[in-house]
């Protein structure tokens, strides 16, 4: 359904109604801030990544031929301006939500007997996304949200499919170890 | 055996994941991130000139031309009194109309035009048709 609404956006700003492109951002803004996120590790050079991927997007949309969907496409850019970005950047900028980590430590310490709450879930699996290294973040929110499989990855990020295959593999047990760490061994029992 | 453990592991660890992110959602993002875009791409269509995709290419268009005034060369060179005598068919009756007075005022225009060799007019005309139907066409095309 999104798919068949985007290629009628796109039909609309080429055929001149740049306007139409508002609302191109407006239903893949969301996705294109976490997953810049996930790669920069970073609020504000995550704003600044979402932004040019955008800008980039439009300006390249002639080149965009409808091979695949237009958020794989779209995907593909924000994962190359986010490794730029990261290129760019100083090695000393760290993680905004590093220091969350021990806080949520001890809370969890308090009541890791009982099954985890929906807030709590979510913000331990925003965590140790955060945790991940910057590809293997990318990948396994594209294949375990967007249930993209391998080959759409290959697509979105320009590595070969058994790269991506390694890649998430490495993912799966990196967050296993994370959220095993931040949840002191009990993950198995809470979640 | 060791394969095994580390298979079910596998397994393990994609449930676990898979679990997790059923109440996974994207982040909010910043409503700065859709102003500056816009902003930027706004600015980005206001600074590009209005482009059309002609259906004439440069190169081609010389070809054409050319072409073109070949053949009106070639149509030049058959008899043009063939022509003029056809013409000739609807004269105008001078007692309805007296065109004196217009003679005299463009004689020497018509005297100055009646120098010039007929294929400058042949070859202007057809330059003219072929620019104004290569802007219909642009237009049309980017209709």
């Amino acid at each position: 359904m999104r798919k068949k609404e985007d290629i009628e956006l796109i039909k609309q700003i080429k055929g001149g109604d740049v306007a139409a492109f508002s609302q191109l951002i407006e239903s893949h803004q969301n996705m294109v801030y976490t997953l810049a996120k996930g790669i920069v590790k970073n609020k504000q050079d995550a704003e600044e990544v979402a932004q040019d991927a955008f800008v980039k997007a439009y300006k390249s949309l002639d080149k965009y031929k409808g091979d695949s969907a237009f958020s794989t496409w779209l995907y593909r850019i924000v994962y190359n301006t986010s490794i730029s970005k990261l290129r760019q950047r100083k090695p000393e900028m760290k993680d905004v939500d590093d220091k969350q980590t021990d806080k949520y430590e001890y809370r969890i310490a308090d009541n890791n007997k009982h099954r985890l709450e929906l807030q709590e879930r979510k913000r331990l699996l925003k965590l140790a996304l955060n945790q991940l290294k910057e590809e293997d973040a990318f990948i396994l929110t594209l294949y375990y949200y967007k249930e993209l499989n391998i080959e759409e990855i290959s697509k979105a990020s320009g590595l070969s499919p058994s790269n991506v295959k390694v890649k998430l593999h490495r993912g799966r047990k990196q967050m296993h170890e994370e959220l095993n760490k931040m949840l002191k061994g009990e993950l198995n029992s809470i979640l | 055996m060791n394969n095994f453990k580390k298979h079910i592991n596998q397994e393990d660890d994609d449930k676990l994941i898979r679990d997790l992110f059923e109440d996974f959602t994207p982040e909010e993002a910043p409503e700065s991130i859709k102003q500056n875009a816009m902003n930027r791409v706004l600015h980005d269509w206001a600074e590009k000139p209005p482009a059309y995709n002609s259906l004439i290419n440069k190169n081609n268009r010389w070809w054409i031309l050319g072409g073109f005034a070949a053949v009106l060369a070639l149509t030049f060179l058959v008899d043009a009194s063939v022509i003029s005598n056809y013409l000739g068919q609807f004269k105008l009756s001078s007692e309805l109309i007296d065109f004196s007075s217009v003679n005299e005022s463009l004689g020497s225009f018509f005297s100055f035009a009646g120098q010039i060799p007929s294929i400058i007019y042949f070859i202007g005309i057809g330059i003219l048709i072929l620019l104004g139907m290569d802007k219909f066409f642009n237009r049309l095309a980017n209709f």
